[in-house]
């Protein structure tokens, strides 16, 4: 044995000395100046080529590309020819977001005198009147999540305005109340997700935000680990808000695909795991088909490789915890998992809450205290924040504390065996509907579906002539209804699949297939361009009409 | 007169430049070659290839956005800490202060009750009410007699609740993440927008966005400059921060790994020195800092002469307006001496005024705003590719509460410029008056001008957090400053009522009284442990306090009897 590996070292390093001396010969007429810079050129250049390789997932050839077009809008006639279709759709955008706004009347001013108390309501009154879809009557995918404007409800929220309008949990001396409150509405939820007597968390603003802090959480984790550039791996139905993140806090995405029925490939999140990887995430469900992902299995992987895994529930964070009570199957998506290490889940969505808040749990404090922020040495004294506020809305702590006792554990049941119930009736009819396909598994509350026959984005867009409101999906083509409350009866399902049966057999039967729709134009468009920065060019055009001042009449 | 030098004799010299600076290189290299002529090649190559690593090493350890001295500090007190023994000592103080957090956190809540669970079956309204009136019930320094410092800046008078309140039951659902279903919040937001622009003297060019609380509107702006900086190609951006900048900056900083250049305030005003400012601008610089007012001292910095240097060398420069957003754009800017710190001046690119402080909103709004949409356009997030559609947004959060944007729209209607006017006189009088009072009390030592809405001071001569504690024994609750130990007080609409100034000034003056009269008593509770973390050097300690802190208000309170009232 010994004899064998003292063979092993000899022919080793002889071989090594063989090469030293060939990499000798072939060097000796190499002028060593050359030598030199190119070593230290190459080197750089290497380092250069590995980090613009390690930024983004996306595949090598669409970078290029995009690098060519960008370089082409250098050109003057090609940015001329780009700002003639920016204004012209500039026009179109402004115009379809100020339409509701018939009077064209626009404050620009602080008023110099007080304006009187009538006058405020009155305008006010006026502006909520200018939305045109049937949010009650069922007609809105998302967005509203329980009846809008239920008086009792409503009046229970409107006393709870008036005392804690101005609260404060920055102060929790001065507003010990409303801290009192988060602290159990975290517990609640806690509890709801099989949270370990160690869980923990905050109340955040919204589910991009209780997202973007797991991320946030486990960069500064990996960050104190010593891992200088964080890797999460994350599903590509995931929600933008990891994205985001990633952006935000300088975090690498490895987007991983998903098998035909829209779930994750747990398969090809194991291959894509690095030393890197500070993070896994899994929805239940996801936001573009209502699927829900495998999170046993992610869960395995990530207790086998030592990862934090986060569960995204931010969409039916107050449906799935219910599913089994109320008659339905769900796999195990909680704490109960042991790799499972954090939760979002949206309070503000089926928790009924008013809107602006989300809640963001851990399994233990050790992943908490990475999200919280603190400055032992401001002047302005010791300064320690939960989440990335300050100042906090004490209000929206109390609203929902408010709404979760009121309703109680009965009514989400009850709620969710109504919202799940319609969502598999409509998921059942999609097949039977020609030329549709259903898109995912609609495990929970969202059905999306699309078509290989005619353009699904046409099917949106006449749905919406007839005041239906859906979100539109891409790669693949595709949309989605999201039930909420106020879909949750027979006469809103119904309704809904004789008018969409009524419109994909009147798109079929037209020559060009829907593909002339708008909706179709922009997405169509938006995916032929391999710059990506002009689809964000009209995305800014988008969110600056928002707050645009309206033209004068039409 | 310099001789007008013609086109031709430019070339000239361009070309004599290049061809000399060609031969000194090949000189060099001539030289370099000669050197190294004699060095294996191989040896060679390994060496630089491993020279080149060394330096990638270097560089990156000087990225890391510490300082080498803290690095070995850390580092140093690391080591300490890992000695059982010492860890056991630290550990067994950490715990003592947690008791103490945990006491002061809950000493308030005598409720008995703790919601752990969701109830079966849902609560009743005015159950629901009942427990949220005793939860109320729970606060005890009284804001609205003006006996805290800041926190809450409007007088909640039972007329504007009432506006609020019928606003509120309108908006409660809306979100401005859809602007076609809530076409009428989109276009409160717009208005708040331009009314701030306009309060600010931007021009039609002039934009932003509204977030939710003045940290927000700070890492907002501070994520548009880095984004800009990121775009013209610096990988390492820094900020240029007087010391006095808010710890939102910190925050903005750490989350979106940027690195700050700290500029010390100057001792006899507490502002920052312009000329520091100019010494720190590097190519790395994507944004400089000035507050008005900052809120440790409540001092004005000198955004004029900043914004000149800003301008020359191309740096966007925010104005932190948070605090002064509301008060300055009313006052006679003669008559109260205020100079300019808004978009009139050329340099300033963007900045951030809170609604929900002085604009008297209830709390949760506050607004970003840019010279123009090319700053802007940086601060919007957009992902193109998403399966859930094209997804854009303008700010952090996705979904926005628009309730906040509707009652932001709505306070700003109810009061108009005639009431900000009255009421920016009465604070900033207030303050004067104060100020004036505390200058009279020999053994109390103001820090900066204190002449805007914040009065701040110290002592040379008393022990300040024995102060700062007997104050709260009486009911004030004044805001704890550090290096140097220090006190402010926030002035809001509740100190300009009747009386409060002169009860505040007395108590001031018997507190200070009775300290010199006993001066060896010691100070207790909260005031006593920022004296002590001020002298522990190993600062991670300090933040396992904070962070102890931080999970106290959201523990159990100790003496839980009931999970529901009765």
């Amino acid at each position: 044995m010994a004899g064998k590996l003292a063979l092993y070292k000899d022919t080793v390093v002889s071989n090594f000395w063989d090469l030293w001396d060939y990499l000798n010969g072939k060097l000796t007429r190499v002028n060593p100046v050359v030598l030199v810079v190119a070593s230290v050129g190459g080197t750089y250049f290497l380092i250069k080529l590995r980090r613009l390789l390690r930024r983004s997932d996306r595949p090598i050839h669409k970078r290029l590309m995009g690098y060519v077009f960008s370089w082409l809008r250098c050109i003057p006639q090609v940015q001329r020819k780009i700002d003639q279709e920016l204004s012209k759709t500039r026009k179109e955008v402004v115009d379809s977001i100020h339409k509701y706004d018939t009077e064209r009347v626009f404050i620009k001013e602080l008023p110099y005198d007080a304006t009187n108390t009538e006058k405020i309501l009155q305008t006010a009154k006026k502006y909520e009147q200018m939305g045109t879809f049937g949010v009650n009557e069922g007609r809105v995918s998302g967005a509203v999540y329980t009846a809008y404007q239920a008086e009792d409800h409503l009046e229970l929220l409107a006393e709870v305005f008036k005392s804690y309008a101005y609260s404060n949990p920055l102060h929790p001396d001065v507003f010990p109340g409303c801290r009192k409150m988060e602290a159990e509405v975290i517990r609640i939820v806690a509890n709801l997700y099989s949270g370990p007597p160690d869980a923990c968390g905050t109340l955040t603003t919204g589910g991009t935000e209780s997202i973007m802090l797991a991320c946030l959480a486990y960069r500064n984790r990996a960050q104190a680990r010593g891992i200088e550039e964080p890797l999460m791996i994350i599903p590509v139905t995931a929600h933008a808000a990891f994205d985001k993140a990633a952006g935000l806090f300088n975090i690498r995405v490895k987007h991983i695909p998903v098998d035909k029925d829209s779930r994750v490939d747990v398969n090809a999140m194991k291959r894509a795991i690095t030393r890197d990887t500070c993070m896994l995430v899994g929805s239940a469900p996801n936001f573009p088909t209502g699927t829900v992902d495998n999170i046993l299995a992610i869960s395995e992987l990530g207790r086998k490789y030592k990862i934090p895994v986060h569960v995204d529930c931010c969409l039916g964070g107050f449906l799935v915890p219910f599913m089994m009570d109320a008659g339905f199957n769900v796999p195990v998506f909680d704490f109960q998992l042991p790799g499972v290490t954090s939760i979002s889940c949206d309070t503000h969505k089926y928790g009924y809450a008013p809107k602006g808040s989300s809640v963001i749990l851990y399994r233990s404090p050790e992943y908490l205290h990475h999200q919280y922020f603190s400055i032992t040495e401001w002047p302005g004294g010791i300064y320690a924040t939960p989440t990335l506020s300050g100042s906090r809305s004490g209000l929206t702590i109390a609203l929902t504390w408010a709404t979760l006792l009121h309703f109680g554990r009965n009514e989400y049941i009850e709620r969710t065996k109504k919202i799940v119930g319609a969502a598999q009736k409509l998921a059942a009819a999609i097949p039977k509907i020609p030329g549709l396909i259903l898109h995912g598994k609609a495990d929970v509350s969202v059905v999306a579906f699309r078509s290989e026959q005619f353009n699904i984005y046409a099917v949106s867009d006449k749905l919406n002539k007839l005041g239906w409101n859906l979100n539109t999906l891409q790669y693949p083509d595709a949309i989605h209804f999201c039930l909420t409350y106020n879909q949750a009866r027979d006469e809103v399902i119904n309704a809904f699949i004789k008018d969409l049966e009524n419109v994909c057999k009147e798109i079929a039967a037209s020559p060009k297939k829907g593909n002339d729709s708008s909706t179709a134009a922009i997405y169509g468009l938006a995916a032929q361009i391999p710059d990506k920065t002009l689809v964000e060019d009209v995305t800014h055009v988008f969110l600056d009409a928002c707050y645009a001042m309206p033209e004068k009449g039409h | 007169m310099i001789p007008r030098i013609d086109h031709y004799l430019k070339m000239e010299i361009a070309k004599n430049f290049l061809l000399l600076s060609g031969e000194t290189l090949q000189i060099f290299a001539h030289l370099v070659e000669k050197q190294l002529q004699d060095i294996e090649k191989s040896h060679l190559l390994v060496a630089t290839l491993f020279l080149t690593f060394l330096i990638t090493l270097f560089g990156r350890f000087r990225d890391a956005r510490k300082s080498i001295t803290t690095v070995v500090k850390d580092k140093f007190f690391k080591v300490v800490r890992s000695i059982p023994y010492v860890q056991k000592k630290i550990d067994e103080e950490i715990e003592k202060i947690r008791v103490d957090l945990s006491h002061s956190i809950h000493a308030s809540d005598n409720s008995g009750v703790f919601c752990s669970k969701l109830p079966e079956m849902g609560m009743k309204t005015e159950q629901v009410v009942e427990m949220a009136d005793l939860y109320t019930k729970m606060e005890s320094p009284k804001y609205l007699e003006g006996r805290v410092s800041g926190a809450v800046f409007s007088d909640e008078s039972e007329e504007e609740m009432k506006v609020y309140t019928e606003v509120f039951k309108r908006f409660a659902w809306s979100n401005p993440l859809w602007p076609k279903l809530f076409p009428g919040v989109r276009k409160m937001e717009a208005e708040v927008i331009r009314m701030c622009c306009d309060l600010m003297n931007g021009g039609e060019e002039a934009c932003g966005t509204m977030s939710t609380g003045g940290s927000m509107s700070i890492i907002l702006a501070c994520l548009a400059h880095r984004n800009r900086a990121y775009k013209r190609g610096v990988t390492k951006p820094e900020i240029i921060l007087p010391s006095s900048a808010h710890a939102a900056f910190y925050k903005a900083a750490e989350l979106f790994c940027m690195h700050v250049v700290e500029i010390p305030v100057e001792k006899k005003d507490h502002k920052v020195d312009p000329r520091k400012i100019k010494k720190s601008i590097n190519k790395n610089t994507a944004m400089i800092v000035g507050s008005t007012p900052n809120f440790p001292y409540g001092s004005m910095d000198d955004i004029e002469t900043i914004s000149e240097i800003a301008y020359k060398y191309d740096v966007p420069l925010h104005v932190d307006a948070c605090l002064g957003g509301f008060i300055l754009p009313f006052l006679n800017a003669s008559e109260y001496e205020i100079p300019k710190f808004d978009f009139r001046l050329r340099g300033v690119c963007s900045m951030s005024a809170d609604t929900h402080k002085y604009g008297l909103t209830p709390k949760g709004s506050s607004v970003v705003l840019y010279k123009s949409k090319e700053y802007l356009h940086n601060q919007y997030f957009c992902h193109t590719d998403w399966q859930g559609g094209i997804y854009a947004s303008p700010t952090l959060e996705g979904s926005r509460a628009g309730v906040n944007i509707a009652l932001c729209w709505a306070t700003m209607l109810y009061h108009g410029k005639s009431s900000y006017e009255q009421k920016a006189r009465a604070v900033v009088d207030t303050t004067r008056k104060i100020r004036d009072g505390i200058k009279n009390i020999p053994e109390l030592k103001l820090q900066g001008a204190s002449d805007i809405c914040i009065v701040s001071f110290t002592s040379d001569k008393i022990d300040i957090h024995r102060f700062q504690d007997m104050m709260n024994r009486r009911e004030w609750q004044l805001s704890a400053l550090q290096f140097p130990s220090g006190v402010h007080l926030m002035v809001t609409l509740n100190h300009t009522k009747e009386g409060v100034v002169d009860e505040f000034l007395s108590d001031c003056r018997e507190v200070v009284k009775n300290i010199v009269d006993n001066p060896s008593k010691k100070a207790e509770g909260a005031a006593a442990l920022y004296g002590m973390a001020q002298k522990i050097p190993d600062r991670s300690i300090v933040r396992e306090f904070a962070n102890a802190y931080l999970d106290t208000c959201y523990s159990e309170p100790p003496f839980v009897k009931k999970t529901r009232l009765e």
